[in-house]
């Protein structure tokens, strides 16, 4: 881990992030509070010891960075030694759904709080129905998601977000997250299934056009942390849409803009009872206009002469009613005797057709046949 | 060293937050004893918490040897006596409708009969931080990893700072312990039969 100019302890949270998930939510929040009291050994040191006590698997440069870690907050950098390292680690598939209104009244507890914490863009909220870590608390376990953007410091965002969710008596996972910031697939599963929270006092902006035209920044990390991962096709990330005079709303009306992208990877698909708007075709059926009586002259107008020729031959060759014929309905019977009528009427006076385009489908008859398909359905072919 | 550290932490009880007090026994019973040996020295300078010298020698026998820096274990604050608790006990929680506990039925069925344990008991405690309960164990073996897996499933259960005291034989019971005694109720009894939970 080399020094880039980011500071310690935001370089730390985001190692705690980077755990989330694996080790109980506990552990993250008591090591977070550590961060942003300024007690960075200590909050190393709980990380280090959660994962010694729950034999949690890291990777090798994660091993590097929390012995980088206990270094610079003068820790016992031998402390990593015991720790068991994997080259990949195991599957860990975490479950979240926004079912059960995982929001509540979070918005005036966290009002007032998110007011005064600088940069605070966002604020989402979702349950996660899988355990964590090796002393994982009671399911399920709502996870607070807050999206902050530059000027805000995440350390202390997790901390006071947490403090006044515990004195309102709400045990919650405070996630802070950094726009711009790539995400793990623990909280880009969360933020996909996660609901917004509408700030109290916030002023509530409209959604925004379907169609932004955000600034492209070629060196820069997209606009928002959570389509990160899965938006790896495009072309060039865009940069954050300006947040100024409503910044919260403004960030969330782009994260749902962008979630699409992510309906993919939603580990909790929405149930079907979703979805049946999703299906209307069967009522539409129901609410056709009732079948109207067949205009003789309406319909056969509508065939060309040599249509007429060519159906007229046909009924020719076929005196008696076939096995699909057996299969039509009193009323397509008659239409069909009707049919028959007015052909051999035309056919007496001579008239001619005039060439007004295509045969006229009656619809409501098609709906009732058997076949699916009008009269001309049974013609030979 | 692993009885020395149990019994520290068991004295700590209610003198260390609970959610420091827990994760601690919880490292303990896993061996993470070198994190221990920084964290839990840093945390009683950090709170002022003052040590007995019974306990002060615990604290150095259970922990220097696994790096505890001999400094920090030295400047902890020093106590002639342990005063009387400044929580109360009842055998009831008073803000739980009495619907049946499920806890306490899951821990019967987990302790009833078990090997090296002997009476179970539980009580609540009241106190600024809310109302908690309290299991008593009387063990006579694996202290240390009975206290973790019964704070494990309590965790699992609901209870997110866990208070599980499992009491080695023959131990002077501290203040603390004392008040929670006697406020308590039987759960279930393990296959030691003869191991009592007793006031002295």
């Amino acid at each position: 881990m080399t020094n880039d100019g980011v500071g310690l302890p935001v370089r730390l949270h985001d190692l705690l992030l980077s755990m989330a998930g694996r080790v109980d939510d506990d552990a993250l929040s008591q090591a977070r509070e550590f961060l942003a009291v300024g007690e960075l050994d200590r909050a190393v040191e709980m990380l280090v010891g959660t994962l010694l006590a729950g034999s949690i698997p890291v990777l090798p440069d994660e091993r590097a960075a929390i012995t980088w870690a206990l270094h610079e907050v003068r820790s016992d950098a031998s402390l990593t030694d015991r720790l068991p390292v994997v080259e990949m680690l195991p599957f860990l598939r975490h479950r979240f759904t926004a079912e059960g209104d995982p929001v509540g009244d979070l918005s005036g507890v966290l009002g007032r709080a998110v007011s005064v914490l600088p940069d605070v863009r966002s604020v989402r909220c979702v349950w996660r129905s899988s355990p964590a870590g090796a002393a994982p608390g009671p399911l399920p376990q709502r996870v607070v998601l807050v999206d902050i953007g530059p000027q805000g410091f995440a350390p202390a965002t997790a901390y006071r977000v947490d403090t006044v969710l515990r004195k309102a008596g709400v045990r919650a996972a405070v996630e802070v997250l950094t726009v711009g910031t790539q995400l793990g697939d623990y909280h880009a599963s969360a933020v996909t299934a996660s609901h917004p929270v509408t700030i109290s006092g916030a002023p509530v902006s409209p959604p925004p056009p379907p169609t932004p035209t955000p600034t492209v920044v070629a060196h820069e990390p997209s606009g928002a942390w959570f389509d990160q991962p899965e938006d790896v096709s495009a072309p060039a990330p865009v940069a954050e849409p300006t947040p100024a005079p409503e910044p919260v709303v403004e960030e969330t009306g782009s994260r749902r803009n962008r979630t699409p992208s992510l309906e993919g990877s939603q580990p909790f698909p929405p149930k079907p009872v979703k979805r049946i708007s999703m299906a209307p075709a069967e009522p539409e059926i129901e609410t056709l206009p009732e079948p109207m009586p067949i205009n003789r002259a309406e319909v056969t107008t509508e065939l060309k002469g040599d249509e007429l020729a060519a159906l007229q031959a046909a009924l020719a060759e076929t005196p008696e009613p076939s096995s699909v014929d057996a299969n039509l309905s009193e009323r397509e019977r008659a239409l069909l005797q009707q049919l028959h009528e007015e052909l051999a009427q035309r056919e007496q006076t001579g008239a001619k057709a005039t060439d007004t385009g295509r045969w006229q489908i009656d619809r409501s008859s098609a709906r009732q046949s058997a076949f699916g398909t009008s009269n001309n359905g049974h013609q030979p072919q | 060293m692993s009885d020395t550290c149990h019994e520290l932490l068991l004295r700590l009880a209610g003198r260390l937050p609970d959610d420091l007090l827990w994760r601690y026994r919880d490292w303990a019973a896993s061996d993470a004893y070198a994190v221990l040996a920084r964290s839990l020295p840093r945390t009683l300078l950090h709170g002022r918490i003052p040590l007995t010298d019974h306990e002060m020698r615990l604290l150095q026998d259970a922990l220097v040897p696994y790096g505890a820096e001999p400094g920090a274990v030295s400047s902890v604050k020093g106590l002639d006596e342990l005063p009387p608790t400044d929580y109360t006990f009842s055998p009831e929680s008073p803000d739980r409708v009495p619907m049946g506990d499920s806890a306490t039925v899951v821990l019967g069925a987990t302790l009833r009969g078990r090997h090296g344990v002997g009476e179970v008991r539980s009580c609540w405690r009241i106190g600024p931080s809310g109302v908690n309960r309290v299991l008593l164990v009387a063990a006579t073996t694996g202290h240390s990893r009975l206290t973790g897996e019964l704070q494990r499933v309590l965790r699992a259960l609901g209870e997110h700072d866990p208070c599980v005291e499992v009491v080695p034989s023959g131990l002077d019971l501290p203040p603390y312990h004392r008040a929670a005694l006697a406020a308590s109720e039987p759960v279930c009894a393990g296959a030691e039969s003869e191991e009592h939970l007793v006031l002295s």
